[in-house]
This record gives C-alpha cells, structure tokens and sequence, in this order.
C-alpha cells in the first residue's frame, strides 16, 4: 500500500515532491511519522506490518568447544592454568596492584 | 585490596563501562567483543550487542576468531545479514560501536588502512572494512588503543572523527548531528573530546601510569583535564570474567604469542617422538 502510493508519487516531479513533503520532511521524527501513518492507513494497518515472534528450531550451530579452558583446566591455546598465568604475569611484572 | 590486574584487562574493563543499559552496540572481534560481554554480562543486561555480519542479540560464550564465528550464536535472538545490518546503522539505530586504532589526529580521525606512502607504504593496515560507515553513523563511537600511535597528520583518511575539529563535522550534513567519536581508551587512559574544539583531551589516567609517559606518545601539546582524575581500578569479579573469557587479552600479546609457539613446539615434539 505504502509503497504503491510511493511509486505512483514518484511518477512525477510534483508527485514526489509532494511525497517528500507530507513523509519525509514533514515528519520531524520517528513518532510523528508513525503518528501520521496510523492517521492515514489506521492503526490495523501499523500492527500488520510490525514484526510478531517467530522462531526458529534450535539449531546445532557444532563447535569443538564452548570454553577457552579445556577439561583439564588449561588454555586451548597458550596450555597454561589460570594459576600459572596469573603466576607469570605477577612475575614478568605485567599487573598492576 | 582486590586483585592485581594488567593494563590489557583495565582497558577492556574501562571500555565496558562506555556501554550502557539499552543501547544497540556494534562490535568487532578482539578488545571490543570481550568489552561487550563483559558489559551484557555485568553492567547492560539489555543492550543488544551485534556484528556486522548481521548476528544480533548475541552473548558470546567465549572470545571470537571472526564476525561471523559459530560461538557467536549461542542465543542470539535475531540472524540477518550485512547488508541489513548496515542499513540499521544508516537509518541510526546504532548507539555506540568501537573502533581499532591504527593512526590517530588530535580531532579522532582514524587511519587503518596504511602506514607511510599509500603506494610503497611501510605497513598495510586491514583497511576501513565497515569502521568508517560505523564511525559516520553511529551517534557514538568509542576508539581503543593496544598499539597505534598518536600522530599529527594522518597517512592515510580512513574514517571521519570531527575533521578539523569545533563544528566542521555537523557543517558538513552527512552525519547525524551530535555524532562522532566519544571516548579514546588506551593502555595508559581515557581521552574525551572538547566540547567546542572538539580536540581530544585526557580525561583520566590509569593508576601506576605516569602523565609523562602518556604525553611522550602525543605529538601534539596534549590538554589534561583540570578534574584529571585516576581511572577506578577494577573489581574481581571484572578481573575474572576478562580472564575466563579472553585468557589472551589478559596475557597481553608478547605473553600470549611466546606460550602459543611454546605449546606448538611441544606438540610437534611429542608427535616426532611417538612417530620415531
């Protein structure tokens, strides 16, 4: 509807003009576009186009893993502890007290 | 006293708290993403943080490789695409995003495309990717620092902070008015931006930092906060979730890249001995 209106404004020069005048430039804000919609088209018409729920299944996305830890409580990558971590940044002087 | 922590997890901690309740945010991979998490986490229970590849309302589990890594997903309420999600940034529905350094000019106008000549440069930056479409429309956006450098003349013009400063950005019309740059965080401090000038100044300073050994980085004659004040060290809690979540971050690069090569050689060793 709204875009069918807006095709045959924009047809002619004087059609969009109008167009922009009463949508864009006419409407300083969010809420008073919407106001003038619901003016317009009526507010059964707003609640049709807004967005309902609509879920999906859940999906199995597959990961090797959902922790940088691994069982043994090592990093995946660098394969220290937490406490040796922190163990090394106390004595490489990084943190802060 | 609360723990101790490094300079990597208070600018992350610090980055976090730029986010607040409510708010859209974009965020790329690295320092951003765990700032993000930690602030959904701790801070926002209601911001809506989001990738450009279109991934939206995410609560990553665990630090991500790319914008469209698989551990992004995990009860994320909404999956588009990036041509959508830059089209919600046009259209303003982004509070906030963050931003990676690579140059930086006293006005936050940001290079990261190349260091040195644009056709024999001395280093190739990644490139704008999506940043200077986020820095132009977002109504905020917050720049972080692990390396980069402060500089008075950027090589290259990658994306637009407040160009030469006072109201020339909002002068032009092409960004939403009040837009730009809010915040620079570094290893060192917290940078905010003049109201009027529009020239970046210190705003605070990491404790144990020194005002001289931020104001040896600055080419330019840095402006320090009158109200210059210590930034608030960070809680436990803050502490470990930065350290579950981007065990690498807390490491600090050097750290982190001499255990991964460490643990790669330990790995081929043991292979080489079973296979002798």
């Amino acid at each position: 509807m709204y875009n069918g209106l807006f095709t045959s404004a924009a047809a002619s020069a004087d059609g969009l003009k109008a167009w922009m005048d009463e949508w864009v430039y006419g409407c300083p804000d969010r809420s008073s576009y919407i106001d003038r919609y619901i003016k317009k088209f009526g507010s059964a018409a707003l609640d049709e186009l807004r967005a309902k729920p609509f879920y999906s299944s859940p999906a199995n996305y597959g990961s090797a893993f959902t922790s940088r830890w691994d069982r043994e409580g090592k990093e995946r990558s660098m394969g220290v502890t937490l406490p040796q971590l922190e163990k090394l940044l106390q004595e490489r002087g990084k943190v802060y007290e | 006293m609360s723990k101790p922590y490094t300079l990597d997890e208070l600018l992350a901690i610090t980055v976090a708290k730029e986010i607040h309740d409510y708010e859209n945010v974009v965020l790329g991979v690295g320092v951003p993403m765990t700032a993000g998490a930690l602030a959904k986490a701790l801070f926002a229970p209601h911001a809506t943080l989001m990738m450009e590849s279109g991934i939206v309302d995410i609560r990553p589990l665990l630090s991500l490789n790319n914008i469209a890594d698989a551990h992004s997903c995990r009860g994320f309420s909404y999956a588009t695409d990036l041509f959508s999600a830059f089209t919600m940034t046009y259209r303003g529905f982004v509070d906030v995003c963050f931003l990676g350094v690579g140059q930086v000019d006293k006005y936050g106008n940001l290079n990261t495309t190349v260091i040195g000549d644009y056709e024999k440069p001395t280093l190739r930056l990644p490139g704008s990717g999506g940043a200077a479409d986020f820095m132009s429309y977002a109504q905020r956006t917050v720049l972080t620092m692990r390396g980069g450098t402060f500089v008075n003349k950027l090589d290259y013009f990658t994306s637009p902070g407040y160009l030469d400063g006072g109201d020339s950005r909002d002068k032009t019309g092409l960004f939403p008015e009040g837009s730009g740059p809010s915040a620079l965080i570094s290893t060192k401090g917290v940078f905010r931006f003049d109201p009027e000038t529009k020239e970046m100044y210190l705003a605070q300073i990491f404790p144990g930092v020194r005002l001289e050994s931020i104001k040896k980085d600055v080419p330019w004659e840095l402006k320090v906060a009158a109200d210059l004040s210590a930034t608030p060290r960070p809680s436990d809690e803050e502490i470990n979730f930065i350290r579950d979540f981007a065990p690498e971050l807390s490491a600090g690069r050097e750290l982190a890249v001499e255990l991964r090569n460490a643990r790669i050689k330990e790995k081929a060793d043991q292979r080489f001995v079973k296979n002798a």
